[in-house]
């Protein structure tokens, strides 16, 4: 078995998606971002209920209770399983099964903060962390809900500039993909490991024209050609 | 290196990722990552523990000394992951052989002197421990490899640093809200760590935190090796490489199968205009050498993986069955009875036996019974259930219902003119003899097909004949058409060839 950080998902559709748990780091920076502005609110409530008199610490205290467990509900809620922490460190909470969080989830995953949080400062909530395939913390199993990175937006080629070459024989669509990832990925590679690799595509790497690049140069020149460059 | 042996997925993952998958690899190895881990890193713990109490050190010094110590037991913990990242986790003796290289040949003191301050100590054990290169060029390799993805060790440097400051903590909180008063226990605690001298509670803290650093380093140290194993996949191309593996594995495959296709095609051919070859005295020789080499040559064939090389399969397996010869073994089961008479247990097991044997007796003599007594009747009942059937698609074949001499009787209705009885007559006369003599087992629901089939599958010698003749009835009978005489006579003169006459087979 290939150990990876995944979970893939077959809707009923028969599309598949993947989605990408996050461990307990970026998580754990997430929850620290959250904390301080939860703590932030906090303070911008607690100055003008000082000048209310009894009535304000009273609806200090609400809104204390009110922060401290409904911050993390209602943004997770309203904003497509973003808190504000989240949403800077690139996290989302979904449904385990890659759906939008439900109010009643986001509920049982936030109130079962407290299981994690025993006996101090989150132990059991880390423990889970670390052993649960899908990093979920007792919340988040209780609850059915998973956190996962955000997908970066979707990117265009950055494949370099080259003249468009054909293959010399047709390449099937792994080999077109492989080639063309090939080909953005060159940059950050160096000249040498760049042959080293070609070397192992003798076939379409080499050719019999003098004046046709060679080697990795005519790797990326057909990149060029297979993400429909023209000369 | 081999990269299509690596046990996790290769691909462009984030550097957070990468931790994750950390994380999971350490799980995944837990049972040969920790029992390593543990083997080396507590006799260590232990002789620092020593140290510490035979220089009388305070509290705090100990808890220093194991925090500086913690990269030299991480060497451990790198040569389980690394190894089994590459497809073969190392048994625990593997792992203690290879102690001395850890120790001596990992640039140990770098590590535990100006190197231990490093944030980036988890990215930058890989490259002390696995690739071994020193000097200017290790120092390069080191800055290559903390590019980019330095901020993520540091960070996980600084978790790690805060996840062993807090375990203890978490760890006597737990205690201290279980222990039935609490709060004169955390009065106690929090006074004697705050005395800084040994004592019971400050130990316990200290254990604590010892057994954080033990649970959390391997993680650690997976987690970094992560982050190694991705910054050089990014560097190199790791998964790109394995991807123009497969792609040229599998051309050549195709190609090859191409290839001997057409070797194939051509052989063909050319055997087909090839002049005679003759075997040559060399060619035997040839033969025979290659004869007695087969067994040899089949072996190490047989050896290679694609055919299942040699598996040792353990299994349980009872005691008894592998001590000592069977003649001991007679001796191993005596009979109870004879042995220990006086044991009511025992005697009552053998009564217990002898009741057995009785009821086996009994079952005998029933089954005999049954055979000897029994059958006779229940069969003759079946015999009686099998009788032929008084009439066939409505013909009465009992044998007092026709005439004695069939064939005579037939004839003279003939000569009379009446066709139709006469056929009826010997088709019954045959029906008759066949379910009386040859035990045809007739129906009375049969028709008259069903009658020929039942017939030949009898397979009788006077099969042609009956069908002949139920032929000539099923005319006469629903067509009424009738038979020429001379042939009806003809049949009538054969019919007792085939079908003897009543009395015979009657008196038999």
């Amino acid at each position: 078995m290939m150990l990876d950080t995944v979970r893939d998902i077959t809707t009923p559709e028969l599309i598949e998606i993947r989605l990408h748990p996050a461990g307990f780091l970026p998580r754990g920076f997430a929850f620290f971002i959250d904390t301080i502005l939860r703590w932030l609110l906090m303070l911008l409530i607690a100055i003008p209920s000082i000048f209310i008199g009894d009535l304000g610490i009273g609806l200090f205290l609400i809104s204390i209770f009110l922060i401290e467990w409904f911050y993390p509900v209602f943004f997770e809620v309203v904003f497509q399983g973003k808190t504000p922490g989240k949403h800077l460190v690139g996290l989302k909470v979904l449904n385990d099964n890659g759906t939008p969080i439900s109010l009643s989830a986001s509920i049982i995953r936030n109130f079962l903060r407290f299981a994690d949080f025993f006996p101090l400062f989150y132990l059991f909530g880390l423990i889970s962390m670390l052993t649960n395939k899908e990093f979920r913390r007792l919340g988040d199993i209780a609850a059915g809900t998973i956190v996962v990175y955000t997908e970066p937006a979707a990117r265009r080629f950055s494949v370099p500039e080259a003249i468009p070459v054909p293959p010399d024989f047709p390449l099937s669509r792994d080999t077109q993909k492989t080639i063309v990832s090939f080909a953005e990925r060159s940059v950050g590679l160096t000249k040498p490991r760049q042959e080293e690799l070609a070397a192992l595509l003798p076939q379409l790497s080499q050719t019999m024209h003098p004046q046709e690049p060679q080697g990795a140069a005519r790797l990326i020149s057909i990149a060029n050609f297979l993400i429909g460059r023209k000369s | 290196m081999q990269l299509d042996r690596l046990a996790i997925v290769l691909r462009t993952r984030p550097a957070n990722e990468a931790i994750d998958l950390g994380t999971r690899m350490a799980m995944h190895w837990f049972k040969p990552l920790y029992i390593a881990w543990l083997c080396f890193s507590l006799p260590v713990i232990g002789v620092l523990f020593g140290l510490a109490y035979w220089a009388d050190l305070s509290y705090t010094g100990t808890y220093l000394l194991i925090w500086w110590i913690k990269p030299m037991l991480d060497r451990m913990a790198l040569f389980v992951i690394s190894r089994a990242v590459f497809g073969s986790a190392p048994t625990l003796r593997q792992s203690m052989k290879a102690i001395p290289t850890l120790l001596f040949k990992t640039r140990l003191i770098r590590a535990l002197t100006w190197a231990r301050f490093s944030p980036y100590r988890s990215l930058t054990l890989p490259v002390d421990v696995l690739e071994g290169i020193k000097g200017p060029s290790a120092r390069i390799r080191r800055k290559a490899i903390s590019n980019y993805i330095g901020i993520n060790a540091a960070v996980l440097t600084l978790f790690g640093f805060v996840v062993e400051k807090v375990f203890p903590f978490c760890a006597l909180a737990f205690i201290a809200m279980i222990s039935i008063d609490s709060n004169s226990y955390t009065d106690e605690l929090l006074s004697d760590l705050w005395r800084n001298n040994f004592s019971y509670h400050s130990l316990t803290a200290l254990g604590f935190y010892i057994f954080g650093i033990l649970l959390w380093e391997p993680i650690y140290v997976a987690a970094g090796f992560s982050l190694y194993l991705k910054r050089r996949s990014d560097i190199e191309a790791w998964d790109i490489e394995l991807e123009f593996r497969k792609i040229e594995k599998k051309s050549r495959i195709t190609s090859s199968t191409l290839f001997s296709v057409l070797f194939l095609v051509l052989t063909m051919g050319i055997s087909g205009y090839a002049s005679h070859s003759y075997a040559s005295q060399n060619n035997s020789v040839i033969r025979q050498e290659a004869l007695a080499n087969a067994p040899e040559k089949l072996q190490q064939i047989l050896q290679q993986p694609e055919y299942g090389s040699k598996q040792i399969r353990k299994q349980l397996k009872l005691m008894k069955e592998t001590q000592g010869k069977p003649d001991e073994k007679v001796q191993y089961s005596p009979n109870p009875i004879s042995t220990n008479p006086n044991n009511t247990l025992l005697a009552l097991t053998g009564a217990g036996q002898w009741m057995l044997w009785g009821i086996l007796a009994l079952v005998v003599m029933a089954i005999a019974y049954f055979i000897i007594i029994r059958l006779p009747d229940i069969r003759g009942q079946k015999g009686q259930k099998l009788a032929p059937p008084a009439q066939i698609a409505g013909l009465d074949i009992q044998p007092e219902s026709l005439p004695d001499n069939i064939a005579e009787v037939a004839l003279s209705m003939i000569h009379s003119g009446d066709l139709r009885s006469a056929l009826s007559l010997l088709f019954r006369g045959s029906l008759s003899v066949l379910a009386h003599r040859d035990r045809v087992m007739f129906r009375s629901s049969d028709t008259e097909q069903d009658c020929i089939r039942l017939v030949k599958r009898a397979e009788l010698n006077s099969v042609g004949f009956f069908i002949n003749l139920t032929q000539l009835w099923l005319a006469q009978a629903y067509a009424h058409r009738s038979p020429d005489t001379t042939k009806l006579e003809q049949l009538c003169r054969e019919w007792p060839t085939h079908y003897d006459h009543q009395s015979q087979w009657e008196a038999r």
